[in-house]
Formats: structure tokens, C-alpha cells, sequence
């Protein structure tokens, strides 16, 4: 199954299973049914509670909080991953903070966007801006990836007692989706995908090797890299151990820490910007209490305006090959 | 009947992935109808249809195809296309199933082995690591007798995966006749990794099934820190017999009638004067210069910038710091070592510590 097919199934079920779930978004109601198609279907069968909206961010993320203090738990639908920067103030000063603010409220406010470029939708509508919300206290950061139970995840982020924003990198959307559970030998990667929790995995090709390379990645990037570490392992015998995260504001996996240990590096690879980024955000997470004493590479996308030619965007965005580069030459250089 | 072709879009590739089909079997195409996508180890690109009419194809989605092969046919009708479909299903069509991935090295050792690789159960990537088992096996075959390989090309075993192995691979990467085939190292912490491209397959423990199974035709160590182990090793290699090398880096210069033995390590522009005798397993670091008619015995090592003057004679397991500089006519005796900067003007007898006098007098602060 598709992962746009995923995601509508996932919330057609929350709107059979929990009668407090609403959906609101611009042009989610049929027969659009949203820019990316995830709500299609969905308003004629739910007329009532697939609520389209005015173009008015601030105002649906500011509608859905009140919804929400009530015993809501609305699922907003932002267009574009770029229009997120108009919820921030209603994020930051209500949303995340109502439920210490307000003895015995919840805020289970859930707000889905398509993140990220290659589609060459230009400067406003490509870009990876999450890692602006990550300062927020309460506020859940979440990123989908292709191998998780989409409906589980879903439900997982709508019962959060504060907000979560969820990532949904748009060019998974046609994505076949994968769900791992436990520990699978995928043909379509050619590596083992271990299920470390609930929606958070790791990627690895010989359990009795170790890693040359300790990778962290998330969202839309998974693919990418896991193509890059076999590309790094068939021409040039690095393995890496890619971990695969769902909650980007979460405890870290103990397998992380294992597995840089062995590696003695650890390389964040995302597609946002080079400043500040999210891999800054995880070196951060690893190192309260403990020591730091392995390599760390960022790689990210750089401090550009994403171009909508495809070929400029290719050369911004980190590419299969930078990857491939990048990593090659880090673990060269280590290992000499 | 029109064939369908991949062509070679990609110059380091022999064959491509199907990662999608947009005109499924039977279906009617438009000429520039793209009717599916290849990925090859670089690149994705579209196969295009040439003409119009109804397709048939030899794969199926996922599968690997040869680039210029045909794989599949555009016919007028779809009765013919549909004729076409069931010949070829009755052809085994000329696919390649993707199941076996090979690294670059796997695949070239099992070509140099002859390697029969089907009885590896193994999920996933095959590496050089899972081949090795296979390489011993093959001991007995007489076409991976050492003396059947060219003479001239020397497969090398590093002992030792410290910094004394960076520069040896840095030395013996410029001969062309040698080809290091791996490194080994006690220390397991280290295997797995790599320097300048060469793995640390394992413990020296290796080494006697390695060669057995030859895995390395020449050896040489590359420990320069401890002449005790670096003579305990080496005299492990001379009882298994296997031929030690020596790594001269090309920028040395080596004069007339100069006698250099075996499993040396010989660093950047080193002098070696004429007449002058090397002996075996000794590493001697950069700008070091011997002048004529020394003798230097074997297991030693030394810092850089060491100078000898003529007739200079060095015996066994001798360490040296840096910039040691010693006159002429005088015996090092075995088992000496002299401390950096020292300047030596009498023979020294064996198992001395020579020391440098220091005259700087360190003071406190209260003192001063």
C-alpha cells in the first residue's frame, strides 16, 4: 500500500474508533480532498467532522487548541510543511503550554504537514522546517517513516495529552509502505530492519560486523540513506548502522550509544538546512551524561533557497552521491 | 515487431533495476510514451516507446535486466503482443533475477579464487569477510599455488595495524608489483576497520591458516614500537616460511654495493651509503642517514632523523630516539637504547641505556 493510502486509511479508522476526532485543513473536502489526496473519500463519509478551512493557519491551529481543551482531539492538515512558521506563536504561547497553565486540561491537538523538496515545488513549498519546533517545550515532534503501522502511529500521536506536530515527508507519499515488526530481512533494501521501538527502527547489514558508521536519520531521508550505506558497503565494505527515528524530541535508543561506541562516529543526515540542524539537536541528546569522544558529521541540506529548476534543488538537498562522498571520506580518514 | 532495448545510460554498469512500470503488459503506447523506469548503481532513467502499438515484456517489476538485451516488444495489435506475452513466458525469459548482491571486492576475489559462492546462506550483501572461509578451502587447488601466480605480483599481509602500518601501506602503495591484501592486529578492538582502504581481517593468529590457504604470498611487519615483539613475529613468519618484503619508500636514495636483507621498512628520503650492510625486520624512520660501510644487524628501529657516520656497525634489537647521531668506527651493542637528540662518540656495549644529560634546570615559581 501507498503511504498517501496509509495515512487516509489510518485516519478513516481514528474517525471510526474515537468519536472525538475531527479533521481540519484547506480544501481537505471532497472532491479535492487536500492538495496530496490524504482526505479524499473521507467528507463524504464524515461530512460533520471534516471541517474545511480559510486560509488562516493561526486560526486553525488557534481553533483546533480550543477544540481541544474541550475534549477534542482535532488532526489539522497545514498544505504545505512551509506554512507551519504561522502556527509557531499559537504552538509556542497556547497550545504546548495549556495543559500546565489549566489544572486537569489536555491539549491532544494533532498537526500533520508535507515536509521536504525534491519535486521541485521551489523555495516556499520544499523546505525541512522542523527543526524550529524542536525548541518548544511539550510540544511532540514526530516524523513518519515507511515501515511503521501508520494507524498505530496515529492513534499513538492523537492521544498525547499536548501537541504534536507530525512530519509527513511528501515524497514518501507514493511510497509503498513496509511494516516492520521485530526483525525482517528486506529484499527491497537489502539489509535487516530491526523494530528498536514502537516506530523507531534501525537499518543494518551484517549483525556480526561492526559499524564503520553510527547514522541517525528520520522522515523522508530513510530511504535515501539506507541507498547510500549499501552503495558505501558494495564498493567499499563500510557498513553502517542507520537508525531510523520517529520522535524527534524522544529518549534515544541505547542501541545508538552501542553502536557508536564501535564506530566511533556518529553522521546526522536530514534535509534541512545547515545551520543549526536537527543532527545538533541529537549530538545534544547523546552527550548529556556521557562522555563525548567520537567524530560527528552533520550532513545536511545547504543554507540555500531550495531552486525549483530540479537539477539546482539536487545539488541544495544532500544527494545520494554527497552521501556517499561524505561518509566515505569521514571513515576514511578515521580508520588512518 | 519493434525490440525493446535498455540502453547503457550508465557507463559503470552492465545492468539495471525495474523500479517501475508505467505501460504494463498488452497495454497501448504512444511513441515517447515512457514505458519504465531503470535504476542503475548512479541513475534512474525512462525507457521511451519508439513506436506506437501494445507492449509485452520479458520482466517483471523489481527484476534485473542486461542493458542492450531485449527485453520486451512492441507489436500493431494486441492479439500479436498477446501472442508475444505467452512465447515469452514459454522462453524463460532472459532476466536476471535480483537475489545475490556482491560487494566490488567480493566480486573481484571471487573471480581471482574461482570462488563457487552457493554455499554462502546468507541474507544480503556478500562481503570479502564472508568469502574467506571459502579462499582456505581452496588450499588444495593447484591453480592458487603461490608459484602459479606472476612472480612479479606480490599479494602483502601487513602484521600490525597501528601507525607503523600507515606508513608501510604509504610506502608499498606506490610499488605496482604489490598488492596488500589485508592487515592483521591483536588488538580486536580494531578489526573491522580500515586504513587507506586495506581491512584489519584479523589476529595474528591468522596468520599461519592465511598463508596456509594463500590468502598472502609475502609478509612484513609494520610494529615499530616494540623490537621485541617485531622479532618475535618476524621469526613466526621465517618458521612458517613465508617470504617477508621489504617497503622502501622511492624517495630513498641507496648507493653502490649497499646489501639490504629482508622485512625492512625504510621511510622517506633515508641515505643508505655505499658498502653499507642492512640486515633484516628493521624499521628505520624518515631522514635517517647511514653513511658508507656501516653494518646494521637486525630487529632495530629507529626515530627519525638518526645519522651514522662511516663504518658504523649497529647490532641486534637496537631502539633509537630521534635525532641520534653517531661517529665513526663505534659498535652499538645489542639490545642498546639510545635516547633522542643523543650525540654518541664511543662504542656503547650491548643492553646499554644511553641517556641525555639535560642541562636545563627547572625551576619553581617560588624559586624564582
Amino acid at each position: 500500500m501507498k503511504v498517501v493510502n496509509a495515512i487516509r486509511d489510518a485516519l478513516q479508522k481514528l474517525l471510526e474508533t474515537e468519536k472525538e476526532v475531527l479533521i481540519i485543513g484547506q480544501d481537505i473536502i471532497d472532491p479535492y480532498g487536500g492538495a496530496f489526496k490524504i482526505t479524499k473519500g473521507l467528507s463524504s463519509k464524515y461530512p460533520e467532522r471534516i471541517i474545511s478551512t480559510p486560509i488562516s493557519e493561526a486560526g486553525m491551529v488557534g481553533l483546533a487548541t480550543g477544540l481541544a481543551i474541550d475534549g477534542f482531539k482535532p488532526i489539522i492538515e497545514i498544505m504545505f510543511g512551509d506554512f507551519i512558521g504561522l502556527t509557531f506563536d499559537q504552538l509556542l504561547n497556547h497550545a504546548s503550554k495549556y495543559p500546565q497553565m489549566f489544572e486537569g486540561k489536555t491539549c491532544s491537538v494533532v498537526i500533520r504537514t508535507p515536509m521536504g523538496g525534491r519535486r521541485g515545488y521551489g523555495p516556499t513549498h520544499s523546505q525541512t522546517i522542523e527543526k524550529h519546533f524542536l525548541g518548544i517545550p511539550k510540544l511532540n515532534v514526530l516524523a513518519i517513516n515507511q515501515f511503521i503501522d501508520f494507524y498505530e502511529f496515529y492513534k499513538y500521536a492523537i492521544n498525547k495529552q499536548t501537541p504534536t506536530l507530525i512530519i509527513e515527508n511528501k515524497i514518501m507519499y507514493n511510497d509503498e509502505t513496509s511494516v516492520i515488526i521485530g526483525d525482517v530481512y528486506s529484499e527491497q533494501y537489502d539489509c535487516w530492519l530491526h523494530q528498536i521501538e514502537d516506530y523507531s527502527y534501525q537499518a543494518y547489514f551484517d549483525q556480526n560486523t561492526k559499524p564503520d558508521a553510527t547514522i541517525i536519520t528520520y522522515g523522508g531521508m530513510s530511504k535515501i540513506v539506507i541507498q547510500s550505506a549499501l552503495e558505501l558497503l558494495l564498493n567499499h565494505e563500510i557498513y553502517s548502522d542507520i537508525f531510523i527515528l520517529s520522535d524527534l524530541n524522544g529518549d534515544f535508543p541505547q542501541l545508538i550509544q552501542e553502536s557508536i561506541n564501535n564506530s566511533n562516529i556518529l553522521i546526522t543526515i536530514e534535509e534541512g538546512t545547515k545551520t543549526l540542524p536537527v543532527g545538533n539537536h541529537f549530538l545534544s541528546k547523546i552527550s548529556q551524561n556521557n562522555k563525548i569522544n567520537f567524530y560527528y558529521l552533520p550532513i545536511t541540506a545547504s543554507d540555500s533557497i531550495i531552486p525549483a529548476s530540479k537539477n539546482l534543488e539536487n545539488e541544495v538537498l544532500p544527494s545520494k552521491n554527497l552521501i556517499v562522498k561524505k561518509i566515505k571520506k569521514a571513515v576514511m580518514s578515521l580508520n588512518v | 515487431m519493434f525490440e525493446i532495448k535498455v540502453p547503457q545510460e550508465d557507463s559503470n554498469s552492465e545492468t539495471g533495476i525495474i523500479i517501475s512500470i508505467n505501460k504494463p503488459n498488452l497495454s497501448s503506447v504512444k511513441k515517447r510514451d515512457v514505458l519504465f523506469e531503470v535504476e542503475t548503481n548512479k541513475a534512474v532513467f525512462e525507457v521511451f516507446a519508439e513506436i506506437d502499438g501494445y507492449v509485452s515484456y520479458t520482466f517483471e517489476l523489481k527484476d534485473e535486466v542486461t542493458f542492450n538485451t531485449i527485453v520486451g516488444y512492441i507489436e500493431e495489435s494486441k492479439a500479436k503482443a498477446k501472442m508475444m506475452l505467452t512465447n515469452l513466458e514459454k522462453d524463460e525469459p532472459k532476466k536476471i533475477k535480483k537475489d545475490i548482491k556482491l560487494t566490488a571486492k567480493a566480486k573481484k576475489i571471487i573471480k581471482e579464487y574461482s570462488i563457487d559462492i552457493s554455499s554462502i546462506n546468507k541474507k544480503g550483501v556478500i562481503t570479502e569477510k564472508d568469502l574467506l572461509p571459502l579462499i582456505s578451502e581452496k588450499k588444495d587447488d593447484p591453480f592458487l599455488d603461490i608459484e602459479k601466480y606472476p612472480s612479479e605480483i606480490k599479494k602483502v599481509l601487513i602484521i600490525g595495524g597501528s601507525f607503523g602500518a600507515h606508513q608501510v601501506i604509504d610506502i608499498l602503495d606506490d610499488y605496482t608489483d604489490v598488492r596488500i591484501v589485508g592487515i592483521v592486529d591483536d588488538d580486536k578492538g580494531k578489526h573491522g576497520k580500515i586504513i587507506f582502504g586495506n581491512k584489519i581481517i584479523g589476529s595474528t593468529d591468522k596468520i599461519d591458516d592465511l598463508f596456509e590457504s594463500n590468502y598472502f604470498s609475502h609478509a612484513i611487519i609494520a610494529i615499530s614500537g616494540n623490537v621485541v615483539v617485531r622479532k618475535a613475529l618476524y621469526e613466526k613468519c621465517l618458521s612458517l616460511k613465508i617470504p617477508m618484503v621489504n617497503a622502501i619508500d622511492k624517495s630513498c636514495t641507496i648507493r653502490k654495493n649497499v646489501t639490504i636483507g629482508k622485512g625492512n621498512v625504510i621511510n622517506g628520503n633515508t641515505y643508505i651509503g655505499a658498502f653499507t650492510v642492512i640486515g633484516d625486520n628493521n624499521f628505520l624512520s624518515a631522514n635517517t642517514s647511514i653513511d658508507h660501510h656501516n653494518i646494521w644487524h637486525s630487529h632495530i628501529s629507529i626515530g627519525p632523523n638518526c645519522v651514522t657516520s662511516g663504518l658504523v656497525e649497529v647490532k641486534n634489537r637496537c631502539r633509537f630516539g630521534m635525532g641520534v647521531n653517531i661517529e665513526p668506527h663505534l659498535i652499538i651493542g645489542e639490545n642498546s637504547t639510545i635516547a633522542s637528540g643523543s650525540i654518541i662518540s664511543s662504542s656503547i656495549p650491548n643492553n646499554t641505556v644511553v641517556k641525555m644529560k639535560s642541562n636545563l634546570k627547572k625551576s619553581t615559581k617560588e624559586e624564582e
